[in-house]
C-alpha cells in the first residue's frame, strides 16, 4: 500500500466530503484513484449520490402529496 | 407597477395551509419535538400569509416555504445550541463510525452492492415510506444535521454556525447519516427487492 493510496474507509468518507464541499486537490486525485480501482466504493459514491437525489425527490413528492390531498 | 398579487392569489391561505403536514413532517425530522414542530410550522405559515405580497413567483412554493421553515427551525435551534454541540457528536453509534464495515486494513469487509437502476424507485411511493423510516432511525443530532443539509439546503458553514458544530463534526455526522441511510436502504428496499 503506498501513501498515495487512500483505504476504502477513508475513501468512502471524503465520497461523503465531497458532497458538502469543494474537495482540495490531493484528496480529489486520491479519491478518484481509488474510485478508478475499487468497484465498491464506486457503488458507494453512486449510492451517496441516488440519496442526494432521492431526499430531493422526497421533498418535491410531500409537497405534491399534500397539493393532491386538497384536491 | 407588476401586481404581485396576482400570482400569490393562486395558493393563498388553504394552498399553505395544505402544507402543513410536509413542513410538519420537515421540522419534526430536525426538532424531534411535536409541540416545537407544531409552533415552528404555525409560525412558518403566518409569515407566509404575512409575507405573500413578497413571493415573486421565481421561486417555487416548496422553495419560499422551507426557506421561511429553515429560518424559524434555527431561531428555535439557536435556543438549545449548547445541547447539540455537546451531545451530537457523542450520539448513539458513535465511536465506532461503522468500522465493522471495513476490514482492518480498511477495505470493504462485505463488498457494498450494487443497486443497479435505482432511480425506478423514485417512481414508487412505498420507496419513500421507506425512506421517511429509515430517516426516523438516526440518532437525533445526526437526523438534525442532515436534514439542514438535504431538506433545507444549508451549506456547511451555515450549519456549523447554526449549531456550534465543528466543521470536522459536521462532516462525520453527515457521513454517518449517509451511511445508516444507504445500509438502511439497501436493507429495507434494495436488498428486499434482489432477492425476490
Amino acid at each position: 500500500m503506498s501513501i498515495l493510496m487512500v483505504t476504502c474507509k477513508e475513501a468512502s468518507r471524503i465520497g461523503s466530503e465531497a458532497l458538502d464541499r469543494k474537495l482540495g486537490f490531493r484528496e480529489r486525485v486520491l479519491l478518484r484513484m481509488h474510485l478508478a480501482l475499487c468497484e465498491g466504493c464506486r457503488r458507494v459514491d453512486a449510492q451517496y449520490r441516488f440519496l442526494r437525489r432521492a431526499m430531493s425527490e422526497w421533498v418535491e413528492s410531500s409537497f405534491e402529496k399534500d397539493a393532491a390531498d386538497q384536491r | 407597477m407588476t401586481k404581485p398579487s396576482e400570482s400569490v392569489t393562486r395558493f393563498k391561505l388553504e394552498d399553505l395551509e395544505g402544507h402543513r403536514r410536509s413542513l410538519f413532517k420537515f421540522a419534526m425530522l430536525q426538532l424531534r419535538d411535536e409541540a416545537q414542530a407544531e409552533d415552528v410550522v404555525q409560525e412558518t405559515l403566518l409569515a407566509a400569509m404575512q409575507g405573500a405580497e413578497r413571493y415573486t413567483g421565481q421561486a417555487s412554493v416548496r422553495t419560499w416555504l422551507t426557506g421561511i421553515l429553515k429560518h424559524k427551525i434555527i431561531d428555535q435551534i439557536r435556543k438549545s445550541v449548547r445541547e447539540i454541540a455537546t451531545e451530537a457528536v457523542h450520539e448513539e453509534g458513535s465511536g465506532d463510525d461503522f468500522d465493522s464495515l471495513f476490514n482492518e486494513r480498511g477495505a470493504h469487509a462485505e463488498k457494498p452492492s450494487d443497486w443497479g437502476s435505482p432511480e425506478t424507485a423514485l417512481a414508487q411511493k412505498k420507496f419513500f415510506e421507506v425512506l421517511e423510516r429509515c430517516m426516523d432511525g438516526l440518532p437525533k443530532n445526526t437526523a438534525r444535521i442532515f436534514a439542514m443539509r438535504e431538506i433545507m439546503g444549508m451549506d456547511t458553514g451555515e450549519i456549523c454556525k447554526e449549531t456550534g458544530i465543528s466543521a470536522t463534526n459536521c462532516g462525520v455526522l453527515l457521513y454517518r447519516a449517509r451511511t445508516a441511510l444507504r445500509l438502511c436502504l439497501n436493507e429495507r428496499w434494495f436488498g428486499a427487492r434482489t432477492r425476490r
